[in-house]
Parts: structure tokens; C-alpha cells; sequence
């Protein structure tokens, strides 16, 4: 199960928030924004204090596990952050964030009121994304 | 078959009290050893730290691993005087420190508990990249213990849990020459708990764990 | 030589029968798919460009129809060009038909979901496209909400009425219907003067 979507763009700024449980505390706009950059943040020093010797693969897939849930993030070649907050029982959400990267591609950038790194207000979007968080 | 490169434990004040690693190829430790030979000569007991990383591959094969801070009196207390004059340990470890803050923070937020005495009521236990896994564990007192671990290593809360209940609580705390502080922090020199770490680390690194 | 076998080719391009999209003939259509997602952008960026040279919306919806009924003429001479037995409509209902059918096929690969005459006006009647796949990705934000990104659409559709000597005044609309966001109507109202010709013509046969 799906608690909320995120999405960051590339300078750490919140482009997308949605909820979709009540399971998790509801951010205030402020917060949500506190997280992004926060999370932005981690992202950015997780990988200079690697200890391990420089991996081979090319997907950018991180998660964080906690007691009651788990939050997912991809990150797209062009530097976006698509995160997803799931319980602790939800699989192939590699899946689901690469079919969040599609809608992205297709109902923010490709419509013609969306600017770029811009908040992303479309209907359509929404609609989409609410499909396929329920499945 | 467990892959674990290194353990750090902060105190509550934010320091990095000890710090030691295993399979570990890009350490700044090497380098501190490297910039401290080339300024003046140190003099470390029974340990050399040699600047490439065979000394740290070959570390489970019975040798000591490389700890920081070193039993070596100067470097212990060049981080509580100088602190100003950072290290390139010193300086991950402050990174460290940020990242898992940091993170545990926002996770207290999505639990709603975000309560200024700190802790970790969201139970922030781990995060995983591309290359490796880290773990995360925060006694009540506040002590932090960060170990880093192959990716595919799901599960160290007990492992953690462990080494803070039987190796931390036994060989640390109830050392009376161990002396805490409550304004400053004291750095762990001590060789008894050191070993004892290194003995369950590597029996953990080569017992089969069921993964995940 | 190989500019030789260049010009080769292309004097040959029309009657040989190449694999390259650009190269076919106008004639024999294949059904090579255009893809949606180069065609969206293209057309996100002709709304935003026009956007930034007009000053409200009617303004754009304009704009966009005037680019409409230039593609519409074109679009008109080539189904002309490929129709088997030429025959050109000059009745509304004709006419009518010829843009639900062969004009919706020929662009879209599917027919238009329904044609109608308005209740209120006989010289108004609609054509409903229940998904026009040209504004599939296009959310129109709250503070436009009249806009209807369909007037390109519609001005394909004013080009060929008036093509086919029924000149008409074409809108879209943004009719949204459950689980049908982006459900549009065109509405086409006939010119008096079309009206009153097939008023004479009906009462003559």
C-alpha cells in the first residue's frame, strides 16, 4: 500500500506531494518542503560516505526502512526524485516508480501549462497517478 | 554471509566516539595516517596503519583492524583541543552524523512524534543505496550506533541491539576507568572492547544469515 | 557515386516502395503511425507559443483555430487526392458526414463518438469526440477554465466545411464527463446563407 507520493526536482525543491492513506502524520506545506531538501540533502552526502567500493549498476534506487514504513526513491538520469512512501509489505515498487516517471514524462511535461521544475498542477496527473497508486 | 565495512557510535553530544572498519578500500583513516606521517612522526603503539588498503582487506584474518580515534594519546586529544583542525575522519564522521540526524528527523515527522528531546520514536533502522546498506540504532540514552553493511543485509537491529547491550553496556560503560562526562566527550580507548567487537563482528561476517 | 545513387533515389521515390516514412507516396498511404508523444510536444509548444502573443483566451482559441484551418485546407486537397471515385460534398448532411467519417479516419484512425443537431438552433449541429487523442496530455489549469485546447480542431473542421461550400462558424468546447476529462464538442453553425440554399434544394426535389 501506497501512503504519499513526492516528487523533487532537480535542485531539491518539492514539485509534487500527495497523500493517499492516514497512516503517516499529513506534512504541512512547510514541512513538506523541510523534507524535500532534506532529503535532497541526504541523498547527496549518502553516496560520499560510501564505504563500499564503487558499484556497477546504473539504477539509482535508494530506500530507507523503518519500524512502521519505508520510503523509496528513484532518481531519474536527469536528476528528479520520485518518492514513495509504502508500507512495510509493498513490492515491486521499483515498478510503480518507473510507471510514475512515465505519467510524469507524459501528463506534466508534455502539457503545455507546466513549466519545467515548476510545481505540478494537472488534473490529468492527478487522475493518473491516483489509478495507479490504487492499482 | 554478511559484508560489514564499519561501525561508528556517537555520544550525545553529537561526537564520534569510536569508530572502526573491516573490507573498507576508501578510507580516510588511510589518508589521516598518510598526512600524519608526512607532518610528524607518530608513534602508535603496537598499530601502524599502512596507506593502502591491505591492511584493512587482510583485517579479519586475525590482525587488528584500524580503529579512530588510536590509542595513541595525541591523536585522542588533538580532537577535543583542535577540533577546529578538521581530519578527513573527522570530517566523515561529522557527515555521518548529519545524515542519520537528519533522517531520522524526517521520519519523525511522517510518525507526527517529532518531539525536541531527539530520539527515535519513527524507528529509523536502516537505509540502503546502490552500494551499500546503513544501519541505524539509538539506545535510550542517546548513544548512536551506525554500521554499514553489504545492500542485500536487510536486518542488524539485533546485531546492533547486541553490541550496545553486551559489548558497549559490559566492556564500556561498566569500566570504571571509563570516565563519562556529562559536558564533554570521552572517546573509547578501550582495547578490551575493541577486541571483543572485532570477535563478534567477524563471527557475524561469516556465520550464513538468513537474508531476506 | 553515392550522390549519383542519391539522386537515384530520389527520382525514384514515388513509385518505388521504400520503408523510409518520408519517402512513401502521397498516394498509397501505408499506416505508419505518427507518434503521439513527438506530436504532443509539437503541439504543447504551438499552445504556449501562441500563448505568449495573445491577450485572453478567446484570443488564443483563435490563434489556434486560424493554425487549425490552415492544416484542415491541406488535410482537405489530400483526402480529395486519395478518394477513389472523386467526389466532393456540397450538402450539409454530407458534409457532415464526410468530416465524422473519412476527415476523423484519416487523422485520428477512428471515427468521431457521435454527430448531432443542436435542439435549440437547426443551423447548429455537433460532432462529440469522447477522447480527442491531440489534447490527451493537456490539463487545462483552473484559471483558464474556458479554454479549449479542441479549437485547433475545430478550425480543421471550419477549413473543410467551408472547403466543401458550407461555410460555418466552428467552436470546441471542454465538455467534461465522468471518466471522460477531456470530452469535446465541436460546434458548427452554418452560415444563413447555407441554410436557406438547403432550404431551396430540399423543397425542389
Amino acid at each position: 500500500m501506497i501512503h504519499a507520493v513526492f516528487i523533487i526536482n532537480r535542485s531539491g525543491g518539492l514539485i509534487y506531494n500527495k497523500s493517499y492513506s492516514d497512516q503517516l502524520a499529513q506534512l504541512s506545506s512547510n514541512e513538506a518542503l523541510i523534507f524535500a531538501g532534506t532529503f535532497h540533502g541526504i541523498h547527496a552526502l549518502a553516496s560520499r560516505i560510501s564505504p563500499a567500493p564503487k558499484g556497477t549498476s546504473d539504477r539509482d534506487y535508494e530506500s530507507i526502512d523503518t519500524k512502521n514504513f519505508r520510503l523509496h526513491c528513484f532518481q531519474t538520469p536527469t536528476g528528479i526524485k520520485l518518492i514513495a512512501a509504502t508500507d512495510l509489505l509493498q513490492a515491486n515498487i521499483a515498478e510503480v516508480l518507473a510507471d510514475v516517471y512515465k505519467l510524469y514524462c507524459d501528463y506534466a511535461l508534455k502539457n503545455p501549462f507546466y513549466s519545467l521544475e515548476m510545481p505540478i498542477r494537472s488534473d490529468m496527473f492527478d487522475s493518473m497517478l491516483l489509478k495507479l497508486v490504487q492499482g | 554471509m554478511v559484508l560489514v565495512y564499519n561501525i561508528y557510535i556517537f555520544d550525545r553530544h553529537c561526537q564520534c566516539i569510536f569508530y572502526t572498519e573491516w573490507n573498507r578500500v576508501n578510507s580516510p583513516l588511510a589518508a589521516d595516517a598518510e598526512a600524519n606521517r608526512s607532518s610528524k612522526e607518530l608513534v602508535r603503539g603496537n598499530q601502524v596503519l599502512t596507506g593502502d588498503g591491505a591492511s584493512s582487506r587482510s583485517s579479519l584474518d586475525g590482525q587488528r583492524p584500524p580503529v579512530w580515534p588510536t590509542t595513541s594519546s595525541s591523536t585522542a586529544r588533538r580532537i577535543s583541543a583542535e577540533s577546529s583542525q578538521n581530519t578527513a575522519m573527522e570530517e566523515e564522521a561529522k557527515l555521518v552524523y548529519g545524515v542519520v540526524y537528519s533522517t531520522r528527523n524526517i521520519i519523525n515527522k511522517f510518525n507526527g512524534k517529532d518531539s525536541p528531546q531527539g530520539g527515535n520514536p519513527g524507528g529509523f533502522m536502516s537505509f540502503a543505496t546502490n552500494t551499500y546498506r546503513l544501519h541505524y540504532y539509538e539506545a535510550p540514552t542517546g548513544v548512536k550506533f551506525v554500521l554499514n553493511t553489504d545492500v542485500n543485509t536487510t536486518s542488524m537491529q539485533p546485531v546492533l541491539e547486541m553490541i550496545y547491550r553486551n559489548i558497549y553496556v559490559e566492556y564500556v560503560v561498566k569500566n570504571p576507568l571509563f570516565t563519562i562526562d556529562p559536558t564533554a566527550s570521552t572517546p573509547i580507548e578501550n582495547d578490551y572492547f575493541r577486541a571483543v567487537l572485532n570477535n563478534y563482528i567477524r563471527e557475524i561476517s561469516s556465520a550464513a544469515m538468513p537474508t531476506a | 557515386m553515392a550522390q549519383a545513387s542519391n539522386l537515384q533515389r530520389l527520382d525514384t521515390r514515388v513509385t518505388k516502395r521504400s520503408t523510409m516514412l518520408l519517402e512513401q507516396s502521397v498516394l498509397r498511404p501505408r499506416h505508419d503511425k505518427v507518434s503521439l508523444g513527438a506530436f504532443a510536444l509539437l503541439f504543447g509548444e504551438i499552445i504556449r507559443y501562441s500563448q505568449n502573443r495573445v491577450l485572453g483566451i478567446q484570443d488564443l482559441e483563435g490563434k489556434l483555430n486560424e493554425i487549425g484551418k490552415r492544416v484542415g485546407l491541406r488535410v482537405f486537397e489530400l483526402l480529395m487526392l486519395r478518394e477513389k471515385n472523386v467526389h466532393r460534398e456540397t450538402r450539409v448532411l454530407p458534409t457532415l458526414m464526410f468530416i465524422n467519417t473519412v476527415v476523423w479516419k484519416a487523422l485520428f484512425d477512428k471515427q468521431a463518438d457521435s454527430l448531432g443537431r443542436s435542439t435549440e438552433n437547426e443551423d447548429e449541429y455537433m460532432i462529440t469526440d469522447n477522447e480527442p487523442s491531440i489534447i490527451k496530455y493537456i490539463s487545462v489549469p483552473k484559471e483558464m477554465a474556458s479554454f479549449s485546447p479542441g479549437a485547433f480542431l475545430a478550425g480543421i473542421v471550419e477549413a473543410i466545411a467551408e472547403s466543401c461550400q458550407c461555410p460555418a462558424r466552428v467552436t470546441s468546447h471542454l465538455v467534461p464527463a465522468d471518466g471522460l476529462p477531456l470530452k469535446t464538442v465541436i460546434l458548427l453553425k452554418f452560415s444563413q446563407q447555407v441554410m436557406e440554399r438547403e432550404k431551396r434544394l430540399d423543397a425542389g426535389k
